[in-house]
């Protein structure tokens, strides 16, 4: 009977521990307090959401609603590109079938994804301003949000500000990025350089995406979508060493048919299956989306966003 | 990974040093899977560009008395196509070192363990699915008291080469009353309780996330002469993903109910398994992937060994399905009409599984549900997943021949088990034959020759095919106790498109001698998805050569 009284004892120990360490969380669940103001007097810290996706992969749209949500809380602090590599997810029907017949996929997400390799762990997957590069990089949709976190509480040390006059298709887009401290100026091994991206996105083009729960959605929105890079897909080089205030700056002329056939072409000439329908680009649902990365471990420090028309 | 290749060496070294004056024992084992990838536009198989890939493990365990240590070195260079990229490059990402003294027993490093059927934990490694989800930390184990066993655990969990966030605390209690009570009657009892709590830190501003989540059970197992009943109930507090969607945090609790009852005696065996599961899937780390799973839920079907038969296998949905899974073994005795000169042995298994009553259970600030398991229990309403009835027949005709036949009526949710959109497949069905005859030939040398019909019905109100109708066959050629040879076609000749009517031809030749075993092969491989919890993973075709090497010590 004494070895009853330890087991029940046991058990109650148990039970105890249980209570005490675990958390039930009782309702209200979301926290109401979204209020993150932003200084617009002074350069913040941004964070790029690379969401790698496609238009037959059904679980995509659920890291896309994830990719909004992440936005509507945190304002212009979350920008995202949608890139859609050429894996079977994104490979379009021909032209003459009913469904699925835009070719999303560009050169530019295809290199970046060759070096980024997220097609190989499936899809949906994304990366957070690249960190964790080689091994921690590639994010499930639900891991977004902690790194995030914690980009977000570091210093900017680059600031971006952007102009455009693109109307009807032509302009030119300016770049300035500002040092908002030393860079590099006292250290003589492992300097970091600094690229510079520039890139093209378009939001609300409604076409065909498999989904999960509703099935094939005819009217679908696909935003964010990865159209182009001006200055080749790895960027340039905006140098290593920086004095607090340094100003880099340089002008990139646009003509939005130019590089709607460059697409064209990649589809026809290069990728399985393509069939060139890649074109239709409304320059009023264009973004241009600028980043700065470390060339040691592609690291995104800063990064920024505006529309391309309508300044 | 230096740091970890330290550490072994250091907690090894010694030991080997020891070994050589005797003072314990080494051994271990050696396995080596090398496979060439080349083009092959009829089955959309593309070259790998490192042309072959190679995955390798060596493990080494040293025994002394009551101390063990261990390691475990892998080589992923590259991964195989069919595993994870994240396994990639050398390491040694499992050691332990083990001792039991005076009845208590601790483990440091990497172990695995299961509570109970696994409902709340169980960490495995499996080289056929590319799943170690081995905890590294502290584990103790002891027996204060005569029939109860108590195991105590701390741990990170194993992802490829790094460790999920979460850190897993863990307890179980196992009370064997008939040891404890020294009760000596037909009757035994066993009762168990675990409780496992996962800690990460919510660092998620929009949602209010627990950051301690616990999984607890308790279980019943009670003998009586043939029969044995074991029942396991399991619950698990609220776990969001910790998504910033509205729609992806689901706050609900989880639970899940396992009932098994077998009753064996001499020539007849009855299993009938069992359980309801809701919302139940127990990971490392708050947000969902599939390699971050801690716990198991066993699949209910039976595990086909022939080809056709596993074409379209059974998945468990640990969010929400109800099953049974019933066996019976029966051996029609020697010399009867039916069972012959050696007697026949038929194996009967019926099982089926399907949707909980009206979706998993769910809850966040806007909506509710709860689902009933015993609502679940009238499947009139629940969409099938997966049904399996099919009859074994094996039979030994004389000394030379002997037969195994097996008929199966398989019915397959392609869209639910392997995360498609729904409507997309629709339920697949499919009859199944299987004839399997080896003759032996003279002392040492077998031939056996395997041949195996699948007939597919789609779905009709689905707006894609599948595969349709396949035909298999094998031989394989034994001789004794060195060579093997094998042979096999799958030809896929019911595709309702005419190019993927195509062969599947893979031979390999296998040579044993002591302890090592060489085995090359050479054929092609089919495509499919993978997926699980949601993530779904391109498993490519491939056409190509490999070589498995493995040994012992």
């Amino acid at each position: 009977m004494k070895h009853l009284k330890y087991t029940i004892s046991f058990f109650l120990g148990i039970l105890l521990f249980n209570i005490t360490s675990c958390d039930v969380v009782e309702g209200p669940y979301l926290i109401d307090d979204n209020t993150n103001p932003v200084d617009t007097n002074n350069f913040v810290k941004k964070v790029l959401i690379e969401d790698f996706t496609g238009h037959r992969c059904p679980n995509c749209p659920a890291a896309a609603e994830e990719l909004a949500s992440l936005q509507n809380f945190y304002g212009d602090k979350v920008i995202g590109i949608a890139i859609h590599p050429s894996s079977t997810f994104a490979i379009p029907d021909p032209l003459n079938s009913s469904k699925f017949t835009y070719d999303f996929r560009t050169e530019f997400g295809d290199d970046i994804d060759n070096i980024f390799e997220l097609t190989t762990v499936g899809l949906p997957r994304g990366m957070v301003n690249r960190t964790g590069f080689d091994t921690e990089h590639q994010l499930g949709k639900d891991e977004w949000s902690s790194v995030i976190q914690t980009e977000l509480a570091k210093s900017p040390i680059f600031g971006i500000t952007l102009s455009s006059d693109v109307s009807n298709g032509n302009g030119t887009i300016s770049v300035t990025a500002e040092a908002l401290t030393n860079i590099n100026l006292d250290k003589t091994e492992e300097i970091e350089d600094y690229n510079i991206v520039i890139c093209l996105t378009e939001n609300g083009i409604i076409e065909w995406q498999k989904d999960n729960t509703a099935g094939d959605i005819e009217e679908y929105e696909h935003n964010h979508v990865l159209r182009t890079i001006l200055n080749t897909t790895f960027g340039e080089s905006m140098g290593n060493s920086f004095v607090d205030g340094d100003i880099w700056e340089k002008d990139y002329p646009v003509d939005i048919t130019t590089l709607e056939n460059a697409n064209e072409n990649y589809s026809l000439n290069t990728l399985f299956m393509g069939n060139g329908n890649s074109k239709g680009w409304d320059e009023n649902n264009m973004e241009i989306v600028v980043y700065i990365y470390n060339t040691n471990n592609y690291e995104i420090v800063q990064v920024e966003q505006i529309h391309l028309t309508n300044h | 990974m230096k740091k970890n290749l330290l550490l072994s060496f250091i907690f090894i070294s010694p030991y080997l040093l020891l070994s050589q004056n005797n003072l314990g024992q080494i051994n271990g084992n050696f396995e080596t899977n090398l496979q060439s990838y080349t083009d092959d536009p009829s089955i959309d198989a593309i070259a790998a560009d490192e042309v072959i890939l190679n995955n390798a493990y060596l493990n080494i365990l040293y025994t002394k008395g009551d101390f063990t240590g261990g390691l475990r070195y892998e080589s992923y260079l590259n991964a195989l196509q069919d595993y994870d990229s994240r396994y990639q490059g050398n390491g040694i990402p499992y050691r332990f070192a083990r001792y039991t003294s005076d009845g208590l027993d601790v483990t440091v490093g990497n172990y695995y363990e299961q509570f109970g059927s696994g409902l709340v934990l169980r960490s495995y490694e499996d080289k056929g699915l590319g799943i170690d989800n081995s905890l590294d930390g502290v584990r103790l184990k002891y027996v204060p008291i005569n029939g109860l066993y108590v195991t105590g655990l701390i741990g990170k969990s194993r992802t490829y080469f790094e460790y999920s966030k979460g850190i897993i605390r863990g307890a179980d209690a196992e009370f064997n009353i008939n040891e404890a009570l020294k009760l000596e009657g037909e009757t035994s009892y066993i009762l168990g309780g675990s409780f496992v709590s996962r800690f990460q830190k919510d660092n998620n501003p929009a949602f209010n996330l627990p950051e301690n989540v616990a999984s607890m059970s308790a279980r019943l197992n009670i003998m009586h002469g043939g029969f044995n009943y074991y029942g396991e109930y399991a619950y698990k507090i609220n776990d969001p993903v910790g998504s910033f969607s509205f729609d992806e945090n689901n706050y609900s609790t989880g639970k899940a109910i396992v009932n098994n009852l077998t009753y064996s005696q001499k020539g007849l065996g009855i299993t009938i398994e069992s359980h309801f599961v809701d919302h139940m899937e127990f990971r490392s780390e708050r947000a969902k992937q599939k390699e971050f799973i801690i716990n198991y839920i066993p699949t209910l079907s039976k595990n086909h060994a022939y080809t056709l038969l596993a074409l379209y296998p059974c998945a468990t949905q640990p969010e929400g399905e109800a099953g049974f899974n019933t066996n019976i073994f029966y051996k029609i005795p020697k010399n009867t009409l039916f069972g012959g000169k050696y007697g026949t042995k038929l194996n009967l298994n019926f099982a089926r599984t399907n949707s909980i009553d009206g979706g998993n259970s769910y809850l966040n600030d806007s909506s509710s549900h709860t689902s009933n398991p015993f609502k679940s229990i009238s499947i009139k309403d629940e969409t099938l997943y997966f049904s399996d009835f099919n009859l074994e027949i094996n039979k030994k005709i004389n000394k030379k021949v002997k037969l195994n036949l097996v008929l199966a009526k398989q019915k397959y949710n392609k869209d639910v088990l392997e995360g498609k959109t729904i409507g997309e497949y629709g339920i697949i069905s499919s009859t199944i034959a299987v004839a399997d005859v080896s003759y032996k030939i003279k002392k040492g040398h077998t031939i056996r020759l395997e041949l195996q019909e699948l007939l597919s019905k789609d779905d009709a109100t689905a707006t894609n095919h599948a595969d349709g109708d396949w035909h298999m066959v094998l031989a394989e050629y034994t001789i004794s106790p060195n060579w093997f040879f094998a042979i096999q076609d799958m030809y896929n000749y019911g595709n309702y498109d005419e190019e993927k009517q195509l062969h599947y031809v893979n031979t390999s030749i296998g040579f044993m001698k002591g302890a090592n075993r060489f085995e090359i092969g050479y054929g092609k491989k089919r495509a499919g998805i993978f997926c699980v919890g949601g993530v779904c993973k391109e498993v490519p075709s491939s056409n190509g050569f490999s070589l498995n090497i493995s040994s012992n010590f």
